[in-house]
């Protein structure tokens, strides 16, 4: 038996057992799982207007809504930096110059995954939560940042559990069904939206897929598909995070980490080729508490049987032509893109040297280079937010100096932890930050080596409008935040990275790591690289352009 | 630049050219009525090639300013910048009859020959610099951020002395006298002599002179009960040091004895037979500060050098290319064919 | 120890929008020059000095104008670029020089007619084509360079003769004419034709008898003469003073003159001047007035004696002998008959004129080419006129100044010349021994077409020139 907890410290007031009880979903909680952990739920009032919780800042509990309702809101900064006005913007706009966006449009249905029971589109950026609902889930868990703005509108009853009463709970009949009821009814719906392949389709296609839809749960590190396995269906990621990776010669390698919102194995539902990769359960990041001991977090999903989904087609026959059509180009799509990136070289000795994950590895000649900061002016200018990604200061390798910048790492830990789902990988696989990143940090310091940075949104040049900083349809002025701000490997720009575009000297280059240092490492003196390795990746344009 | 098998096709472009030039200009068939010079199609020719050629090395400079558009690479306009300047100084000194001219000629060679020479002088500069950079400064980091650098080196080290030493205004009690901590027989180091005012003499060759010279020791003995957690004993000629040496070279001041890292780590083998052991990693941390200190002046004295060439050869090659084209406009008015 | 801080704490990172190292300095001067090269150049503007803009210095001659751009150069007044445009213009030359054409058959080059002493004459054009300014304070505008005579002359027939079609230039000369255009003409030392004169072979025209070699020959009594004797540069310089009778040939040949003695021991002989025929005539004849006047008993005209019985006693002579006083005139070797008649007198008197004419004219022909009157026999004659040739090239120029250095002999073939009619001018070979492009330790001197041609033509005479070529070339 655990020993006598001392009372947790915390504001609000301190709940009986009795009143807990008296609450829903505490209804099958046993009584002295209640009681090991004295404290660790509070009731807490609030008034109409009062801010609960702010986007970005730290937390460490959950809130259950028992009474009243919420408005629940992410700050986007729109129109972040705007086109420029100047004369020389406007000359390079009328030759056909292009500034790299740094934030890229969405459609109005896009799924903007935040903290809590109910997720955001990216046309409407603030929804309500009524009693019943949570919030701040992962910031309890996880410690987090508050991924959201919450503000109560009407006078609220508010419960604020820490973590070891919020796993208890988790393993409440109750309140997993309350979750899932949440779930199908207003989130599910968005989800299946937001798949690629069910762009368009009518909504009835989407409400049968609903009822068919199996919510599963996975404990992190168990494995949700193989590698080579049959595939029996598509599998849309609900809670937690998701590892993708692939077996190439020498070991196994980390595509991706996909979250909340985005879905796997979706080609399954159409083809039947076995699986192309293997998808594990995933845990996120305990950020600042590395020794925090918590149980493994459980990654929920939604998954569509082939056969099930067969069905739902049948009906709409004229929907299973052009999604055929769908398939059969992202899978070429997909091929092209991974014979791009797939190394010849790999060995698992030489990945433990941090650089070996570059893909497309910065690298500065220290002997050609004159310091004279034209790499890092062209990043900036190229683009249109007015921010440097490229930091020339780094490690060394003998006489490269390996900068702060992107490199395209084999395993993109960054994208762990996200509590958004703002960071993603775009079409050539480059990191990219959507703009309703929160500012919370993490996939900052996730990155080992430095090339994510936070930046102040006044940074982000003049022209920030005033809309920017007021909330989607509340009319509040709040403080501006923080943006992380990722090298994109100016995919997009015709002539490759604007680094190695713009150096005078000839010292900056781009390399596959493992083809550059493989050479280097069996004749330790060479200096010829092989002559692809500075061709970046084939741009494709991305969406709009400025 | 360094100039590399890289270059190897331009230059041969520009020897190419160079000879045709001259022949061109030699074998110039009014030679004889006008006299080579501007005047004959070959010179004018050569003239507006020149002007031509240095409107494009002109131009690097507005390019810098967008280097995103897609303009071709940064590396083959400065390839193009050297090669094709240095040939339009051989074609004016071809349209020119190598002869002065008048007045605004003159005024002309002069800035030509002060941006040829600089331009040449800071290509040499840059064929060795940076690899001068990259071997003598291993803590560089960016000019711009060198003064952030040093402020957060001067502060360190008023937190390192201050953790070691107690203060760094006022002076320690003395401690107790402690056994040499070197071996007899070590050769005598020469240190100042106010870094031992108040610190047990060092040891110069055996305990008996140190316990002797020892003053009385003004704090209790060891015996008494556990002190608060404070910093450890024997710190203040780490104290004086940082005072008198280490935290006037942090602020820029020139001290001699830490301007160079031989005499640097003398003074550090000195400084440590001073000190206790606890004191080590002060010593430690304060002589690696005074280190990266070094460096950063040393970066920022190769960086200036770098780069002081700049204010003279942009300038001057503003001012020549508009004083060419008034030339050119003012001698093509003038021309008499 | 190194600052182990996340990079956004350690570095500012906006910092790549402030200026680099050298940028802020760089960006100040480049204004700061560039502001004062277009001051300078509208301040020049403005203030209308255009010496800056000089491609060279201006010669000496014309270096007052050296702001004034606007008195040779001026817009040549038509299409898009007028104003921009501004050649040298023919006029402005002509303002100040005459350079009337160069031959009246050539096809370019040729300029407007300009009126001047009543006269209309061409002028040449394109005067900046040859004669370029701005090289220099010292250069000699005159010293245009061969090519702009060659590119003419070297093909003459082709290029530069107007009537090319109609008539080809006249290939050999017609006796007496002006020696024939010659057609290919390309350097003096390569291929310039020897001397027209010793070309034809023609002789010394001059009617003297003289000969050089007697002269300069080492036996000569009082000395053998040497060229200086006689020949003396002119003021100039350049050419040689005429040879005078008096001030050349008097000292020695004064005795070759012979004596008027009309009526010979009753009037002191004169020495025949060196002068007309007239005016040995008129001396003759002041003579012969002078013995009237001095005897003019002998003059009188005695009547035959009365009786016609005695037979007319011839005058009794003079005694043969008489003795002679020193100072005093010779006896007279003439007999002054007496005269009966007025005829008779007039008769003797015109016969010892005649006389004496003839005996002058002896005298003369000792050097000159003496023509008896075929009529009249009064002893008259007339002297063949001279005809020294003064210049032996007339289309070129020449400087005995600039030859002090070469002895004369080392040119003019003098000493052996025994012959009027030879001719001592040298060859084009004797010029090409110095006058050719250097070799080793021979040429060297100038060789050019305007050493010794003049392009212009000369002012007729009487028509003022100004500030003409022929003022301005070194050798006139």
């Amino acid at each position: 038996m655990a020993k006598a907890m001392p009372l947790a410290e915390f504001e609000g007031q301190v709940m009986s057992l009795e009143e807990l009880k008296a609450v829903d979903i505490f209804e099958d909680v046993k009584p002295d799982a209640i009681e090991k952990y004295p404290g660790t739920v509070r009731k807490r009032l609030f008034r109409a207007g009062d801010v609960i919780c702010q986007q970005g800042e730290g937390g460490t509990t959950a809130f259950y809504i028992v009474e009243g309702t919420c408005r629940i809101f992410i700050r986007r900064p729109d129109e972040m930096a705007g086109k420029g006005r100047g004369l020389v913007a406007r000359i390079g706009r009328a030759l056909g110059q292009q500034k790299l966006p740094s934030t890229r449009k969405h459609k109005a249905e896009a799924v903007v995954p935040i903290d809590a029971s109910v997720d955001l589109t990216y046309g409407r950026l603030a929804t309500t939560l009524e009693a019943g609902n949570v919030f701040g889930e992962m910031s309890c868990l996880n410690l987090a940042p508050r991924s959201a703005t919450v503000v109560a509108e009407t006078d609220c009853i508010l419960l604020e559990i820490l973590r070891n009463m919020y796993e208890v709970l988790q393993r409440s009949k109750t309140f997993k069904g309350r979750m899932d009821a949440i779930y199908r009814e207003r989130v599910l719906d968005n989800h299946l939206k937001n798949v690629w392949l069910f762009d368009g389709l009518p909504q009835g296609v989407i409400d049968d897929l609903k009822r068919v839809g199996e919510l599963l749960s996975y404990e992190a590190g168990k494995q949700i598909f193989a590698e080579g396995d049959a595939a029996d269906g598509m599998y849309l990621i609900r809670r937690g995070q998701v590892r993708v990776s692939k077996k190439f010669p020498g070991g196994e390698r980390n595509l991706a980490y996909l979250t909340r919102g985005d879905c796997v194995g979706e080609i399954a539902l159409l083809h039947d080729t076995p699986r192309s990769a293997t998808c594990t359960a995933a845990d996120h990041p305990i950020l600042g508490d590395p020794g925090r001991k918590r149980r493994p977090a459980q990654v929920e999903l939604v998954k569509i049987r082939t056969e099930d989904f067969k069905r739902v087609i049948a009906e709409y026959p004229e929907v299973r032509s052009r999604l055929e059509i769908l398939a059969e180009r992202r899978l070429l799509e997909q091929a092209e893109a991974r014979v791009l990136i797939t190394p010849t070289v790999y060995s698992r000795e030489v990945e433990d040297l941090g650089l070996i994950q570059g893909q497309n590895l910065m690298l500065i000649n220290l002997e050609k280079c004159t310091r004279c900061d034209q790499c890092a002016q062209a990043c900036m200018k190229a683009h249109d937010d007015g921010i440097s990604r490229l930091i020339r200061e780094g490690p060394r390798l003998d006489k490269y100096l390996v900068p702060a910048s992107c490199r395209m790492c084999l395993d993109p830990v960054c994208m762990i932890g996200c509590p958004v789902g703002s960071i993603r990988k775009a079409k050539d696989l480059n990191i990219v930050i959507e703009d309703w990143c929160v500012g919370c940090g993490v996939c900052s310091k996730q990155c080992p080596y430095n090339s994510i940075q936070m930046h102040t949104l006044e940074e982000f040049g003049r022209h920030v409008s005033e809309e920017a900083r007021r909330v989607a349809e509340t009319g509040e002025v709040v403080e501006v935040t923080d943006r992380a701000v990722v090298c994109d490997q100016c995919s997009g720009l015709p002539q490759g990275p604007a680094c190695v575009y713009a150096c005078p000297h000839d010292a900056a280059m781009r390399v596959n790591a493992v083809e550059f240092l493989s050479g280097y490492l069996t004749s330790p003196g060479a200096t010829t690289l092989p002559s692809f390795v500075r061709a970046p990746v084939e741009a494709q344009p991305v969406d709009e352009g400025t | 630049m360094l100039l590399d098998r890289k270059h190897k096709a331009w230059a041969w472009f520009t020897v190419a050219l160079a000879v045709i030039g001259a022949l061109a200009w030699w074998f110039d068939p009014e030679a004889s009525t006008i006299g080579r010079g501007g005047s004959t199609i070959v010179g004018l020719t050569l003239g507006s090639l020149a002007l031509l050629f240095m409107l494009f090395c002109v131009a690097l400079s507005l390019k810098r300013r967008v280097p995103h558009w897609r303009l071709g690479r940064a590396q083959a306009w400065m390839r193009g910048h050297i090669w094709l300047g240095l040939l339009s100084v051989w074609f004016v000194a071809l349209h020119g009859a190598f002869e002065r001219g008048g007045p605004l000629t003159t005024l002309l060679w002069v800035l030509i020959a002060l941006v040829t020479l600089s331009a040449v002088f800071g290509l040499i500069l840059q064929q060795f610099v940076p690899r001068l950079l990259l071997h003598s400064v291993p803590g560089e980091t960016l000019a711009q951020q060198m003064d952030r650098e040093l402020e957060w080196i001067r502060k360190r080290g008023e937190e390192v002395v201050i953790e070691f030493c107690g203060s760094i205004e006022t002076a320690q009690p003395s401690p107790m006298p402690e056994p040499p901590t070197k071996a007899p027989g070590m050769p005598p180091v020469s240190t100042p002599a106010h870094f031992a005012a108040a610190a047990p003499a060092p040891a110069q060759g055996g305990a008996a002179a140190a316990v002797a010279t020892a003053p009385p020791p003004a704090s209790p003995p060891a015996a008494a009960p556990p002190k608060p957690k404070g910093p450890p004993v024997g710190g203040e000629p780490l104290r004086r040091f940082y005072v008198d040496y280490a935290r006037p070279f942090l602020a820029g001041e020139y001290r001699p004895q830490l301007a160079s890292p031989g005499r640097a780590q003398s003074l550090e083998a000195a400084l440590r037979t001073m000190c206790p052991a606890p004191i080590q990693p002060g010593i430690d941390a304060v002589m690696s500060l005074c280190d990266r200190a070094r460096q950063l002046r040393r970066q920022r004295r190769l960086m200036r050098i770098l780069f002081a060439w700049l204010i003279l050869h942009i300038p001057l090659s503003w001012a020549l290319i508009v004083l060419a084209i008034v030339h050119a406009v003012f001698a093509l008015r003038f021309l008499q064919r | 120890m190194k600052d182990v801080r996340p990079l956004s704490e350690r570095f500012d990172l906006t910092y790549i929008r402030r200026p680099h190292l050298a940028d802020r300095w760089t960006g100040v001067l480049t204004g700061v020059l560039i502001l004062a090269a277009l001051a300078a150049v509208v301040g020049m503007g403005v203030t209308g000095d255009k010496r800056v803009y000089t491609a060279g210095t201006l010669t000496h001659a014309h270096a007052m104008f050296g702001n004034d751009c606007a008195k040779c150069h001026e817009s040549a007044g038509s299409g898009v670029l007028a104003g921009f445009d501004l050649p040298v213009r023919d006029e402005k030359c002509l303002a100040c020089h005459t350079a009337p054409l160069h031959h009246p058959h050539q096809s370019r080059f040729v300029g407007a007619p300009v009126s001047a002493g009543g006269k209309s004459i061409v002028m040449s054009s394109d005067c900046s084509t040859c004669h370029i300014e701005h090289r220099g304070a010292d250069v000699r505008l005159v010293e245009t360079g061969d090519r702009s005579c060659v590119q003419c002359h070297e093909d003459l027939q082709t290029r530069g003769w107007t009537r090319a079609a109609a008539s080809p230039i006249p290939a050999s000369p017609e006796p007496g004419a002006p020696a024939a255009v010659v057609n290919s003409v390309s350097s003096f030392a390569a291929d310039h034709p020897q001397w027209a004169v010793l070309r034809e072979s023609k002789p010394d025209t001059a009617a003297l008898l003289f000969g050089h070699e007697k002269h300069m020959n080492p036996g000569l009594k009082d000395g053998p003469l040497d060229c200086v004797s006689c020949h003396v540069r002119d003021t100039d310089g350049r050419y040689m003073k005429p040879i005078t009778f008096d001030a050349h040939c008097r000292s020695c040949h004064e005795g070759d003159l012979k004596n008027i003695n009309v009526a010979d021991g009753f009037v002191p002989s004169i020495i025949t001047p060196h002068a007309s025929v007239d005016e040995v005539r008129r001396a003759i004849e002041e003579r012969k007035a002078l013995l009237v006047a001095q005897h003019p008993e002998k003059f009188v005209i005695k009547a035959p004696p009365s009786g016609a019985d005695a037979a007319p006693e011839p005058a009794p002579a003079e005694p043969a002998t008489r003795s002679r006083r020193p100072g005093a005139a010779r006896p007279a070797t003439v007999t002054i008959p007496d005269f009966e008649t007025v005829e008779a007198r007039s008769a003797w008197l015109a016969g010892i004129v005649t006389e004496s004419l003839d005996r002058v004219s002896q005298a003369c022909s000792y050097c000159h080419a003496v023509e008896k009157a075929e009529t009249g026999g009064d002893g008259g004659f007339t002297i063949v006129p001279t005809a020294v040739p003064s210049r032996w090239l007339p289309r070129s120029v020449f400087d005995h100044n600039a030859h002090a250095m070469v002895r004369c002999d080392e040119c003019h073939a003098a000493g052996k010349s025994a012959l009027t009619s030879d001719v001592l001018l040298p060859g084009i070979d004797s010029c090409r021994q110095c006058h050719a492009p250097r070799s080793g330790h021979a040429g060297g001197a100038p060789h050019s077409c305007a050493t010794c041609h003049i392009y212009h033509a000369p002012m007729p005479p009487g028509v003022p020139g100004r500030l003409s070529i022929q003022d301005l070339h070194p050798a006139r």
